[in-house]
């Protein structure tokens, strides 16, 4: 007899011993896992086979990468334009007076609101039409001023950039502000040559206030207390959900939790009918308890059904 | 599995329906009890479900499947106080088993004396042998699919083989 022939002989024998099957409450138990897993999550739209499994991960990269490229672009060219526009205002600013340093100081500060003079100028002639009607009518409420012919924009937005300083403060009430901030902020001019009655400059200027598009971001934060609690509240929310909670106090109970108790988890769980919770559970039991014998007594109540 | 893994029950029914019986006498003839047999069956066919989704063909289901058993097994034996060791001692032999309370006894009663002795000489080899003897009876697996299964090469897994053969042979002569 060949080595090959009690080799066969050997493997017919040992097909002749007993066929063991598993117990048929197991084979259910496991086929209602699988059918299970089936419910709680469905299979994928696209199959990630071959090649395709890697479109998803490489189109993330891309737009991650997009993302930074474009958020650095935008980053180094917000610092050009703001260099812009101190070099317009700083010439008349020297002919001024100390006291105009300080309003520009304070539009500096404000990077969002010190957009470039230059901008607000392009922005300032197309809108010119849309701000003509107001200025009209806050010149016939002005009559002092009603004679004085209307400067070019241009130079209107380089004079308007050093305004706090100049030494006419009841300005024209008509005129177009493009940065409303510093002007806003600042204090009533004392009334001096002009008798325009402060009350129709205050009702003329919240007319001329829609200009803060230059400083949207920023006038959003401070100017809209309502939208800021309302974000405030949303984030508060989120952090206060009970899934937040619960999903992390769950994690650190699962690690410090005996198998005893993990057991009686996954038990309790049965007996609620959360089959689904309790075959995950079992699962993550058995991958932090590998060998732990489960008694007897609970095998029924915990084994999958 | 991919037909499970893209929703089908029917499909795992049918995959279960033909591996569950080697896979449930390589589990048993491993361990040797049978309430520790039907757990660790039970783990592995767990393991596979939570598998579906990022299931991948890259070798034969049987092979994947009894990748999953056999680390399964490493896992009870190292939590067992078994020294992984064993696993590549090629001559370690382990003590003569009492028994086999797996099997039904009437079934035992009924067996050939020839038949009990090759149980017994399967249950005594060091289980690295016994291990590539059983996958290749229960789950048809090749020199190199065993390999794979048992993380060794194709090497080590040709000769554990045939020392388990040689063994075999021996016990069934005596």
């Amino acid at each position: 007899m060949t080595d090959n022939d009690r080799e066969e002989e050997i493997r017919r024998r040992y097909r002749e011993l007993a066929r063991e099957e598993p117990p048929r409450a197991l084979d259910e138990a496991i086929l209602a896992a699988a059918r299970r897993e089936l419910e709680t999550r469905p299979a994928p739209l696209v199959a990630p086979t071959g090649r395709r499994r890697w479109t998803v991960p490489i189109a993330a990269a891309a737009v991650i990468v997009l993302s930074a490229v474009l958020t650095l672009h935008v980053q180094r060219e917000q610092p050009d334009t703001e260099l812009g526009a101190p070099q317009i205002s700083q010439a008349p600013a020297r002919k001024d007076e100390a006291g105009a340093v300080a309003p520009r100081a304070e539009m500096q500060q404000d990077k969002l609101s010190a957009q470039p003079k230059e901008v607000e100028a392009q922005r300032e002639k197309v809108e010119a039409p849309k701000v003509q009607p107001q200025r009209q009518r806050a010149q016939e409420a002005s009559p002092a001023k009603a004679a004085k012919p209307a400067q070019p924009p241009a130079a209107e937005s380089s004079a308007l950039a050093t305004a706090p300083a100049e030494p006419k403060p009841p300005a024209d009430p008509g005129r177009f502000s493009p940065d409303p901030g510093p002007v806003a902020a600042a204090p009533p001019p004392p009334p001096a040559s002009a008798p325009a009655p402060q009350m129709q400059m205050r009702q003329a200027a919240p007319a001329l206030q829609p200009a803060p598009r230059a400083s949207d971001s920023a006038g959003a934060t401070a100017a809209s207390p309502p939208a800021a609690a309302e974000e405030r509240r949303a984030i508060g929310g989120l952090r206060d959900s009970p899934r937040f909670d619960t999903r992390t106090l769950a994690k650190r109970e699962a690690v410090a939790e005996p198998p005893e108790k993990m057991l009686e988890r996954i038990a309790v769980l049965r007996r609620e009918g959360r089959q689904k919770e309790a075959d995950d559970l079992y699962v993550e039991f058995r991958k932090r308890f590998p060998d732990y014998r489960i008694p007897e007594a609970m095998r029924e109540q915990v084994l999958p059904r | 599995m991919l037909d499970y893994r893209d929703g089908a029950a029917a499909a795992f029914e049918a995959l279960y329906a033909r591996h569950k019986t080697p896979l449930f006498r390589f589990v048993l003839r491993s361990v040797r009890e049978r309430g520790q047999a039907e757990e660790l069956h039970q783990d592995i066919w767990m393991r596979v479900i939570e598998a579906r989704s990022r299931y991948q063909p890259q070798a034969r289901f049987t092979t994947w499947l009894y990748t999953i058993a056999h680390n399964r097994l490493v896992d009870h034996w190292r939590h067992s106080g078994l020294r992984i060791v064993s696993l590549d001692d090629e001559d370690a032999q382990l003590e003569e088993p009492e028994g086999n309370p797996g099997l039904n006894p009437e079934r035992q009663a009924q067996a050939r004396q020839g038949l009990e002795r090759l149980a017994h000489a399967i249950a005594s080899l060091p289980p690295a042998q016994r291990e590539a003897f059983l996958l290749r009876e229960e789950g048809g697996l090749s020199v190199e699919e065993i390999a794979t299964a048992t993380g060794t090469n194709a090497e080590a897994a040709k000769s554990r083989l045939r020392y388990a053969l040689a063994k075999l042979r021996q016990a069934l002569d005596d």
